[in-house]
């Protein structure tokens, strides 16, 4: 009777239990297709609401006390805080100079009249190493939308699209895939294992070896052309009928990378 | 009052993860170093607080993770946490005590944590796991030595 009563063993039910229980939701939201982490996601979004920049100037001539003081000591205070602001202004302008260069770039690679081209920022990186970006269903990103760099190289694909924040998977994924298409029409699926891009050729149209550039295509579900991969350095070789290269990632995404996000119009 | 200890836990524990999201995200840049400061606690959890109330925190930590930070269905990283907790109790009550068991103990969790990482890729990862657990470890034997100091045993 005593043997039966035993707490440790009471601990491992309550986390059977609590096992049981996850799996249950998890069921639930696969069945439901992701509506219930969704419907959640977006509840929660709405009692923990995005924090806002408050940008409040404190102005230290406002005060009452220094009303009483003389005025030359209100004349430093103001001085200073002109200084402090020119300062400010000044940071902020060169910030602004060189965010205005990398956008001309894009501007550049890029057709904007076919395309959106927005500017985003990482939040987190998550566990299994993708990163999540700001901006989701509020700027109608979908998934498979395009993330390019500021050569407008192809660097991730958008997998997961939430209120307000996306999930993207780059090169350095190992779970990263995407079709491509070259000038010939012949098709690729370039794969990644994080330390390396594998190209696959899928269907091969033509046996030509001066590829160069592997692209997008909007038969894929992508905003199309958009570079993938340049093979035009890389020694290529087709035998029975298929196109196999690897070649090394030169990519690092971190939380200051300028990412861009490429919609079709 | 034990409810409100319960709830603060909940919402210390929503803190961690989003430290631990944001430090990494911050050390992206610099390869095999990531903290994992969630680890440490489960870790510790398993080791020294196994009770049927982290079982609730762990799975709403959970639900927090893959709600906000993961692609992942809901309740599925609620399930590694579990089970890495369950797993690693079973084998610590089992196994005999010492830095070497508790670290392999360590790495272990960590391999279950990083599961996603590691199934995608073999090979590299498991040293890299190996690597970023020092530190890691080294926290935990911090956090283990100030949190269980025996007041009452220490000599004077």
């Amino acid at each position: 009777m005593i043997d039966n009563y035993n707490p440790n063993k009471r601990k491992y039910v309550y986390y059977f239990l609590a096992i049981l229980l996850s799996l249950t939701v998890l069921t639930i939201d696969v069945f439901s297709e992701k509506n219930l982490s969704r419907y959640l996601s977006e509840q929660l979004n709405a009692v923990f609401p995005e924090p806002e920049v408050i940008n409040n100037n404190f102005n230290f001539t406002s005060l009452s006390i220094f009303k009483t003081k003389s005025n030359l000591i209100n004349e430093n205070i103001r001085l200073k805080n002109e200084v402090i602001e020119l300062r400010k202004l000044k940071i902020e302008n060169e910030k602004l100079r060189e965010e205005n260069k990398s956008n001309n770039l894009v501007v550049k690679e890029v057709d904007t009249s076919t395309y959106n081209i927005l500017e985003s920022s990482i939040i987190f990186k998550t566990p299994s190493e993708e990163y999540l970006i700001s901006g989701g269903e509020n700027i109608n990103l979908k998934v498979k939308d395009l993330v390019i760099d500021e050569s407008s190289y192809v660097v991730g694909v958008v997998s997961n699209v939430r209120q307000n924040r996306s999930i993207i998977s780059t090169l350095e994924n190992a779970n990263f895939s995407i079709q491509g298409i070259d000038k010939y029409g012949n098709e690729y699926l370039i794969t990644s294992d994080s330390e390396s891009l594998l190209i696959n050729s899928v269907k091969l149209r033509s046996t030509n070896t001066d590829i160069k550039l592997i692209y997008t295509d909007v038969s894929f579900g992508h905003p199309g052309q958009f570079p993938i991969v340049d093979l035009s350095t890389i020694p290529i070789t087709i035998s029975n009928d298929k196109l196999r290269v690897q070649i090394p990632i030169d990519f690092s995404l971190s939380y200051f990378s300028n990412l861009y996000l490429v919609q079709t119009k | 009052m034990k409810f409100l200890r319960k709830i603060l836990l909940i919402f210390l524990t929503f803190l961690l993860i989003f430290t631990e999201a944001r430090v990494n995200t911050l050390l992206s840049d610099i390869d095999y170093i990531e903290m994992l400061p969630f680890l440490i606690y489960i870790f510790y959890v398993s080791l020294y607080s196994f009770s049927s109330g982290s079982s609730l925190v762990l799975v709403l930590s959970g639900f927090y993770f893959d709600l906000f930070l993961t692609d992942n269905f809901l309740g599925y990283t609620s399930i590694k946490f579990l089970l890495i907790c369950t797993i690693i109790h079973y084998l610590y009550t089992r196994l005999s005590s010492g830095i070497v068991t508790e670290f392999t103990l360590f790495y272990l969790s960590a391999l279950i944590y990083k599961f996603e990482v590691i199934s995608s890729s073999l090979g590299i990862n498991f040293i890299y796991i190996i690597i970023i657990c020092l530190p890691n470890y080294f926290l935990f034997k911090i956090l283990a030595s100030t949190l269980r100091r025996d007041v009452f045993s220490t000599k004077i």
